[in-house]
């Protein structure tokens, strides 16, 4: 008898000791900032309307971005003035070609993102728990002021999806409007249109990652559904922001010609022919390691194929120093920027028309 | 000499078919160094639990010829079709083709494929010994089975490297090794007169015969197409071979070659990642004045080699390691990679980079190290300090060496910061400047010359317009952009807080490899990665109190139970198992690190650490009487073999004798390592306990904890020193066991 009572105490006190263990591991909930976008429901859950998945968060969790988290039935983001990346890069890298060519921006992020995209370049930030990535404290004020020390002319935000620090977003942009400084963001597209809406009035630019133009390859590959992002693409261009396209061309996956037919075709009834769409070349990333780069034939094909929709502004990506990078007057077919990787090498522009026949060309110049 | 056969046979195909699927296991995990310990692991686990299954369902049987060859049949079955299989794990993981798999879906889907392969293979050795059993009752046979198996794999692993692989595809290979199988379950069957069955033997021969027409035919070459092009579905699969380093890919798509190395992606061609290989070559290039004489080891090919002879070079030696990449480069050749290579200032050589470097009368300007990532040990070693002391000593006055390594700025995670941090500081250990030039890879410049600290973009910029080099990513913006003082700052803010966690990274204490399997662990399961973290808290100190509680809890145990007589010699065993594989390891491990990958020698190590523990194994296996003292001796010996094998290393690492001398004392190490393991099991089998299915499992089991906790946690994070004290630790405990709970008549009744 007296062994099986030390056998009892002996693995109670073992689980009391993982148990302890355990708590000690955990983080404090963390301080954030009140979101925007959610609805209260009954029993302490509330469900987020910032993005397509409206998650349904009960009290202590977080949606599917990581870092919206119910906190005693109210949703906080708790990356709110914690960005995780802050640098200065040329708007070239994004790529924005027609937002102020050769602009130096300062680029902003935290961690979290409502994608799980197979080829994701940031996966360390945009799928990590906040807790395990090392973060800054910037206010708003605190970003702008840094981007004015740095003398960048605009503030890009980026990485992972920005729209899952929405708040932080919001108002550094809104700030920086007052200090005279361009926003932009460079987003997958996985938001709703009410606070899409609302944030496009601090933004100038937007980029939209268009991954593919298949339920299959967006459900597949990035765990996620293409018709909210074809919504938030026109909603971009019914604001008259400026708007330019992106889509990685994936060997097996998203190279099919017929689909890139029909994406330029949307694009063009949808967008206009004056939307920039650059093609760029897959890299292995994350988990697709032994998919090959894309072939450059295929670009070459994917910007003929957008030629012949009627799109104007069609670039090819992430081949340094291919002809296809730089920008052509649509009316004359002259260069007007070229560009070396990252760097504009040359820009004839004047005052946002072509040189040699007077044509306008759309853009931010 | 039939059953002798039939032993040799069953060791000869066990290897053969375990080094071919691993192999082909190691393509479709992409080359992770992890898959070798996770597929061992379950290889050897199987193999136990097939012997311990069949030890106690055929104990007493009396048809033990016909379980045997019943066994071998399904093995021969099993073993097409798990290659077969194998080369669709991505699809049966659910994986997209080129998608990388995680830990935990390559462990469950090999643990299925092989259990139809290793299971009857393992059981076969339990039937053996009950076949013979029955032959020769009063006899005990363990010894002499385990002998002449462990004979049968050494000449499987000599026939497999030096004849079968150059010559033969996979299918050829496991359809001729499934023929050999099936031929000998009709001798088997042949041999026991009792059992005989005309249908069984008729059975058996047309499986034989149709294995082998499908081997010889065409059959092969058709299973071998088709299951290739499944790997890879949306391009064309124009080569794919296996050398004696590894598999060589190439695919085609829309004109574009991609050059695969063991799944991994080698380079591409016509256009490489032009980002990548410029800012390598020309910022190392521009730092140097007068880049005369070059020296690239490693990933040369598809162009690096091209952007380095923009620059005025005089002479460029390039080193790369398998000579069947470099032959399907010039048969797949682009304009870019056929005129790099042909170049009269290029000179290549088919030869290990290391070994290149220690073997080099020439002094260089630059030495650039072309692959990016140690996610080996085999690629650590270009990046660890005793490396880079090495290069310095090929390096002109003034001269620098460059490598990259994973960066990003957005935000480098602490594993990846870790692994920049411990080869920075295995590189400012050597040189008097290393200059990070941080970005989406990491660029470093290591060099005696001062002035490197002092580099301006505005002087490389000055380079590279009075050199006329034409490039597409890297100009001068780009040279400033890189150079800004804000990555320098942001590189110094991720790496501080993990410089003193990482370490430096050590010929013998790898741990840029533990730091990119923790970052590679961490992209299927972040939370796992922590694991990675408390594996960290392993030390020596904290591993033997462990070891000591264990030990006094089990004496105590035994003090009041006496139960621990029969657990002694298993347990004994399996730390043997356990040891005998970091030996192994640690051998192989060391030679390469001091002499380069010589693929010849390392078959050689370990043939020589099979014949030591075949040899011993058949010799102890002839006495019959009281073994104990004999036992306890061998455990002793094992105590001291492992405490004494980190120092033979530091000593043979430091000694000024000839080359000859050395590898010679390498093969008595192994010969000795082999022939201490290979020892106990013969007298384990005369010891109180189980009965010798058991004991083989217990040997397995050993291997399989050597092969995955020693091989792939302890090393990269012990080092290899403490693993082998670590072994050490584990022997004297197991003596200590055996000392108090052996009967001193330790006899089997």
């Amino acid at each position: 008898m007296k062994r099986w009572i030390a056998r009892v105490v002996g693995a109670a006190v073992l689980v009391g000791a993982v148990l302890v263990s355990w708590n000690w591991s955990a983080e404090k909930p963390p301080f954030g900032h009140e979101c925007r976008f959610y609805k209260t429901l009954f029993d302490g859950q509330v469900q987020c309307r910032l993005c397509p998945r409206k998650c349904v968060i009960p009290e202590g969790k977080r949606g599917t971005c990581n870092i919206r988290q119910n906190v005693n039935g109210k949703l906080i983001l708790v990356t709110y003035g914690k960005p995780c990346s802050i640098g200065v890069e040329p708007i070239e890298k994004a790529p924005l070609f027609h937002f102020m060519p050769g602009h130096r921006r300062l680029v902003l992020a935290t961690v979290g993102c409502v994608l799980r995209c197979r080829f994701c370049q940031n996966w360390q930030i945009s799928q990590a728990a906040f807790e395990d990535v090392p973060h800054y404290e910037l206010s708003p004020e605190q970003v702008v002021a840094v981007a004015l020390h740095e003398k960048a002319a605009s503030i890009c935000f980026t990485f992972t999806e920005p729209t899952v620090f929405y708040e932080y977003m919001y108002d550094v942009a809104k700030l920086a409007h007052e200090k005279g400084l361009k926003t932009s963001m460079i987003t997958s597209g996985y938001i709703e249109t009410e606070p899409l809406v609302e944030l496009l009035k601090v933004l100038d630019a937007v980029k939209i990652d268009l991954k593919g133009f298949t339920e299959k390859f967006y459900e597949e590959m990035a765990a996620a559904d293409l018709a909210p992002v074809l919504a938030a693409i026109k909603t971009v261009k019914k604001s008259g922001r400026w708007l330019e396209i992106v889509n990685l061309v994936i060997p097996g996956q998203n190279d099919d010609p017929q689909d890139t037919a029909r994406m330029c075709r949307w694009l063009n009834e949808n967008t206009g022919a004056d939307t920039p769409v650059h093609f760029t070349r897959f890299f292995p990333a994350y988990k697709l390691l032994s998919v090959p780069p894309t072939p450059v034939a295929t670009l070459v094909r994917a910007y003929d194929i957008a030629k012949a929709a009627g799109l104007h502004y069609v670039y090819v990506g992430n081949v340094p120093g291919h002809p296809m990078e730089n920008t052509l007057c649509p009316k004359c077919g002259k260069t007007l920027i070229e560009r070396q990787g990252f760097q504009v090498v040359k820009n004839s522009l004047k005052n946002g028309r072509c040189p040699y026949c007077g044509e306008r060309l759309n853009g931010l110049w | 000499m039939a059953f002798v056969c039939a032993l040799l046979v069953l060791g000869l195909s066990g290897l053969v078919g375990q080094i071919v699927l691993l192999r082909e296991f190691l393509v479709v995990a992409s080359g992770n160094e992890l898959a070798i310990g996770v597929f061992l692991g379950n290889w050897l686990a199987l193999e136990a639990l097939g012997c311990f299954l069949a030890g106690r369902v055929w104990a007493k049987s009396e048809r033990p010829a016909a379980a045997f060859a019943l066994c071998q049949a399904c093995f021969a079955v099993a073993l097409p079709a798990a290659l077969f299989a194998i080369r669709d794990l991505r699809a049966l993981c659910g994986a997209a083709p080129g998608e990388a798999l995680s830990l935990a879906a390559m462990f469950t889907v090999s643990l299925a494929l092989l259990a139809c392969v290793c299971v009857p293979h393992g059981a076969l050795f339990a039937l053996a010994g009950r076949m013979r059993q029955r032959e020769d009752p009063g006899r005990e046979n363990g010894g002499m089975i385990y002998g002449w198996e462990t004979l049968g794999t050494l000449a499987g692993g000599l026939i497999l490297t030096f004849w079968l692989i150059p010559r033969f595809q996979s299918f050829r290979i496991v359809l001729a090794v499934s023929t050999l199988d099936l031929l000998f379950c009709v001798m088997t069957l042949a041999r026991a007169k009792e059992e005989r069955s005309a249908k069984l033997w008729g059975l058996y021969g047309l499986g034989a015969t149709a294995a082998a027409i499908l081997a010889l035919g065409p059959a092969a070459a058709t299973l071998h197409r088709v299951s290739v092009q499944r790997q890879w579905p949306g391009s064309e699969v124009v080569f794919y071979d296996n050398s004696v380093y590894g598999n060589i890919t190439v695919l085609k798509s829309e004109g574009q070659f991609t050059f695969l190395t063991d799944g991994k992606i080698a380079t591409t061609s016509p256009v490489p990642d032009i980002e990548s290989v410029e800012e390598l070559a020309h910022f190392a290039l521009l730092a140097q004045p007068r880049p005369d004489d070059v020296l690239v080891l490693g990933g040369g090919a598809g162009g690096l080699l091209r952007e380095v002879l923009k620059h005025p070079v005089q002479r460029v030696d390039y080193a790369e390691l398998d000579p069947l990449l470099l032959a399907a480069l010039t048969r797949f050749a682009a304009p870019m990679t056929g005129g790099e290579l042909q170049d009269p200032r290029v000179s290549v050589h088919a030869a290990d980079g290391r070994l290149f470097v220690k073997g080099a009368a020439r002094r260089y300007d630059v030495i650039l190290i072309g692959a990016l990532q140690p996610d080996s040990l085999q690629a650590n070693r270009l990046l660890t300090m005793e490396f880079f002391a090495l290069a310095r000593t090929r390096l002109k006055p003034g001269g620098l060496l460059a490598f990259s390594l994973p960066g990003s700025t957005a935000f480098l995670e602490p594993d990846l910061a870790s692994l920049n941090s411990c080869v920075l500081q295995a590189a400012s250990g050597v040189f008097a400047v290393v200059r990070p030039i941080p970005g989406e890879t990491n660029i470093f410049l290591a060099s005696d010359e001062p002035g490197f600290n002092g580099l301006t973009a505005g002087l490389l910029i000055q380079r590279l317009r009075k050199r006329r080099i034409q490039t597409g990513f890297v100009g001068p913006e780009q040279l400033s952009l890189r150079l800004e003082e804000q990555w320098g700052r942001m590189f110094q803010r991720f790496l501080s807080p993990v410089a003193a966690r990482a370490g430096i990274n050590r010929d013998f204490n790898p741990r840029a490899v533990l730091h990119e399997l923790a970052d590679y662990n961490a992209m299927f399961s972040p939370g796992a990665a922590r694991l990675f973290t408390w594996a960290e808290l392993l030390t020596l100190p904290r591993l033997a109190a462990a070891l000591v509680a264990v030990l006094l809890a089990a004496l105590a145990w035994h003090g009041r139970r006496r139960r621990l007589s029969s657990f002694a010699a298993p347990l004994a065993i399996i730390t043997t198992g356990f040891g005998g594989m970091v030996y192994n390891m640690a051998l192989t491990f060391a030679f390469q690190a001091l002499y380069g990958y010589v693929y010849l020698w390392i078959g050689l190590l370990i043939s020589v650490f099979m014949a030591g523990a075949a040899g011993a194994s058949l010799l102890f296996s002839c006495g019959t009487g009281p073994a104990r003292r004999t036992f306890l001796g061998l455990e002793t010996a094992l105590v001291i073999f492992s405490a004494a094998l980190p120092m033979t290393f530091q000593a043979l690492a430091g000694a000024p004798v000839p080359d000859s001398l050395m590898k010679g004392a390498f093969l008595i190490l192994c010969l000795v390592s082999g022939a201490l393991t290979g020892a106990q099991f013969p007298l384990a089998c005369r010891m109180p306990g189980p009965g010798m299915a058991s004991l083989y499992s217990c040997d397995l089991l050993g291997g399989w904890l050597g092969a995955t906790v020693g091989s792939a946690v302890l090393l990269p994070i012990l080092g290899l020193r403490d693993v082998c004290f670590c072994v050490a630790l584990l022997k004297l405990a197991s003596l200590a066991l055996c000392v108090a709970a052996l009967p001193l008549a330790g006899r089997k009744t």
